[in-house]
């Protein structure tokens, strides 16, 4: 997942880093307040063992072999914070005196390795991990954080990709950058991923943390019982990302209105009719058809829409919740 | 002294199956190669070239200005700069920047290839030759400088005390970790004589053993540092001092950014 | 059994074996003596396929073993059982969580019903009186109990020829003295042994044959091990004593 110079553009590049500028400086911070004496030491050596956990070549389902990143690994074995650093350490290493990765853009596979992974597969990690009992049931749950954190990585990797087509372009509209849009870029990394990577990702995981936590159980990492806020903070994330479905031209697969069917099929020829259905059949009347909101920009119309949707969802769950709990204890 | 087993004293009739261990031979084979590299983070040369943080900028520059530029003129510009300094380089380091700039450039070429048959070949190219140059730019400053300059380098260009130390750290222990990740990769190979189900769980078991192990060296380690009178503070020394290799390269940059300049299409 | 001709071994610039000739006949014990760095280490990981040699010819029981014919999953898994091989950091060669599973390895891979396994790993712990130790984990354990558990989790492999580097390192006057009646025992069965060692009070007895390796990396001498070992004069212009 190592993104090499000039597959991004410099102001891609400069954001993913300028992102990452306040992540450090948080880590540095919590850093020094977990792990008091050791710390230096112990950062230096799990920033060596992160670079040498990318090294192995792991079985893959078909009898291949893929590589792992181990970041979740990392984060459940110091914490998610030394595991940014560490990771970061081992990347930047990798980048400037064996080439893997560029320089350029460097804060943006930190981005995806160091933030991406470890923050997202501990959190799931632990919040799976808080509300099941049982030690199988708790490495279950740090597969499922490899596997989701390392495919979170590489969907925001195929988005930076992807959208490279659409902000960097010559006169003549090429693209500068990477040239695959979203929608090959997306489906190109995910797959992979979803299919193999991941797999292996979380296997390798697995394997590691049952061997140390059988072995030494006093050497994992012994982190708060998860605060909502987090789950919170990764609705947040999705909300702000939905404006990027603006940059997808013409109208989701399936989701056509009466007049766009009659175009939408078949490589520019058109449908010769409409369906019957959709011209007489019911019609829904939306609140906010289009998510266009009084007349705001439609980018300000997404964002609103994604909001209010969100906390809706969230608040029918929660009431749900509640439901259940006043009907078991009834 | 316990009399010997019955079948320790059979010569054994073993046939193996046909099982590959292809992830464990890919392993080694990248872990020899690691340590194969771990003599380029030794010593550096020594001689007349310019310090180590006016290299990291000039190419921090370089890449800047070939990501920027859509002049082809330009990145032939840039990568004829680049041509000429690898001149100056001694055989080793020559060797190390073509080899880099080879790969990644094939590397891209294949990736890039679908785009170009689908009409973009000249996008196409012209990446995958700024990916060329830009990875002979970064392999340029690493394989001339070692790591102690490199680490004082990130010093004198901002990177705080704490930082340089970790880097520092991590660069020593990834050969020595290596090295035991190495022999127990090996110990794996020599009694893996037959059919193992459980392949991820051996891997497992060497990951886990690589990281106890490493937490050990590192309680070890702070218990030499506070034998030595390290009291949590830490300062990294700088030399100070331009030559004239230095305002060379400066200079070199700076003809750069102005054909930059010069050669930016509206 | 093991012969090798004019064998050189290289990590990058110079060479760390040149030219080695040597023969070592079924059921022989070996002492492999030497300064440091004459590459005693390197030749035993020769002998066991784990390097390959830049020159000469290898062979073992009569086979040529080449880098080509070690690519071939079963000749390599067969010759791997064939020759065992105890590294001198025994921390590196446990990677089980429980010293059963761990000598168990071998045994399970080579295809043996469950109960041939138990009977081969309680024959090993029983063999090195370590008995103790079958649920404990082997990351734990002191230096010599891991070096034994390595000991035992290769001879469950049941090889005809077992080498072993510097095996009395960080080992205690007893452990010694348990290992050295180990070594004799295993030899009086019918096992080749070929040992590198420094440790010439604590293996008096065990070893037929003493070769030399020189700081020039080539085999110095060979000969009878007591003659060798009580020839101070060579010794210690060979830098050995």
């Amino acid at each position: 997942m190592h993104i090499p110079d000039n597959y991004l553009s410099p102001a891609t590049c400069a954001v993913l880093g300028a992102a990452m500028v306040p992540v450090w400086s948080v880590a540095m911070r919590k850093v020094k307040a977990e792990l008091t004496r050791t710390r230096v030491p112990l950062l230096g050596i799990s920033a060596a063992f992160a670079f040498l956990i990318m090294l192995f070549n792991v079985p893959a389902p078909g009898g291949t072999t893929a590589h792992a990143v181990g970041g979740t690994l990392i984060a459940a074995l110091l914490g998610p914070w030394a595991a940014c650093i560490a990771v970061s350490v081992a990347l930047l290493v990798q980048a400037l005196l064996f080439g893997d990765g560029g320089i350029m853009a460097f804060g943006a596979n930190c981005f995806n390795m160091a933030f991406v992974i470890p923050f997202a597969g501990y959190f799931v990690y632990r919040f799976l991990k808080d509300r099941f009992q049982g030690e199988r049931a708790g490495l279950i749950c740090l597969g499922l954080g490899a596997y989701l954190g390392i495919n979170l990585a590489a969907l925001c990797a195929a988005i930076e990709f992807g959208i490279q087509p659409a902000i960097a372009k010559d006169l003549a509209g090429l693209p500068l950058y990477c040239p695959y849009p979203l929608a090959l870029a997306i489906p190109g990394m995910m797959l992979p991923h979803l299919l193999v990577a991941g797999f292996v990702e979380a296997g390798f995981t697995v394997s590691a943390f049952a061997f140390i936590r059988r072995v030494s159980p006093g050497s994992v990492h012994q982190g708060a019982r998860t605060r909502i806020p987090a789950l919170y903070g990764l609705l947040g994330a999705l909300v702000c990302l939905c404006p990027l479905g603006l940059l997808a031209s013409g109208t989701a697969w399936g989701e056509w209105g009466a007049g766009e069917i009659r175009t939408a099929l078949g490589n520019g020829r058109s449908l010769a009719f409409v369906p019957a259905g959709m011209t007489r059949g019911a019609a829904l009347k939306a609140l906010w058809p289009d998510y266009a909101v009084l007349g705001l920009p439609a980018w300000a119309g997404y964002l609103w829409s994604a909001l209010a949707g969100a906390a809706c969802l969230v608040i029918v769950f929660k009431l749900l919740g509640l439901l259940r709990r006043a009907g078991t204890r009834a | 002294m316990p009399e010997m087993p019955a079948w320790l004293l059979r010569e054994e009739r073993y046939q193996p199956l046909r099982d590959q261990d292809r992830f464990l031979d890919r392993s080694i084979l990248a872990f020899l190669a690691l340590l194969a590299r771990g003599g380029a983070l030794g010593g550096a040369p020594a001689g007349l070239r310019p310090e180590a943080p006016v290299k990291v900028l000039a190419a921090l520059v370089t890449l800047l200005l070939v990501a920027l530029s859509r002049s082809p003129v330009f990145v032939a510009v840039a990568g004829t700069g680049l041509l000429a300094l690898t001149a100056l380089q001694e055989g080793r380091v020559i060797a190390a920047v073509l080899k880099a700039a080879g790969l990644s450039g094939l590397f891209t070429l294949l990736v890039m290839l679908p785009a170009a048959i689908w009409g973009r070949a000249p996008a196409a190219l012209m990446i995958t030759v700024k990916v060329c140059l830009s990875t002979a730019c970064v392999r340029l400053v690493a394989a001339s400088t070692g790591p102690a300059a490199l680490a004082e380098a990130c010093k004198r260009l901002g990177a705080p005390d704490l930082f340089i130390l970790v880097f520092d750290l991590a660069l020593k222990y990834i050969i020595l970790l290596g090295e035991f990740a190495l022999t127990m990769l090996h110990a794996l190979k020599l009694r893996s004589v037959g059919r193992n189900p459980g392949k991820t769980g051996s891997l497992g078991g060497i990951a886990g053993t690589l990281f106890l192990t490493s937490k050990e060296m590192a309680e070890e380690m702070y218990d030499g540092m506070v034998c030595r009178g390290f009291t949590g503070e830490y300062r990294v020394t700088g030399r100070a001092g331009l030559g004239l290799p230095d305002a060379a390269l400066g200079v070199a940059v700076g003809l750069l950014a102005a054909a930059f300049l010069l050669l930016r299409r509206g | 059994m093991i012969q090798l001709s004019g064998v050189s071994c290289s990590y990058g610039e110079g060479d760390v074996l040149a030219g080695i000739d040597l023969r070592i006949g079924r059921g022989d014990s070996v002492a492999l003596i030497g300064p440091n760095g004459c590459g005693k280490s390197t030749l035993l990981k020769l002998l066991n396929g784990l390097v390959p040699a830049r020159a000469g010819r290898y062979a073992f029981d009569g086979e040529a073993i080449t880098l080509e014919r070690l690519r071939q999953a079963p000749f390599a898994k067969r010759f791997h059982q064939r020759i065992g091989f105890l590294f001198q950091n025994s921390d590196a060669q446990l990677f089980c969580p429980v010293v059963y599973e761990e000598i168990a390895f071998g045994p399970r891979q080579m295809g043996l019903p469950e109960a041939e396994v138990a009977r081969r790993v309680e024959g090993c712990l029983e063999l090195l009186g370590i008995g103790g130790l079958r649920g404990r984990v082997p990351y734990h354990l002191s230096g010599g109990e891991k070096r034994k558990v390595a000991l035992a989790s290769v001879l469950a492999l049941n090889p005809e020829v077992l080498v072993l580097d510097e095996p009395m390192n960080g080992l205690d006057p007893r452990m010694k003295q348990s290992l050295r009646e180990i070594m004799v025992a295993l030899n009086a069965a019918g096992k080749t042994v070929l040992c590198s060692t420094h440790d010439f009070k604590y293996v008096e007895g065990v070893f037929r044959t003493a070769v030399v390796l020189g700081d020039d990396h080539r085999v110095a001498r060979v000969g009878a091990y007591p003659q060798i070992v009580n020839d101070e004069a060579f010794l210690r212009a060979r830098n050995i004593i």
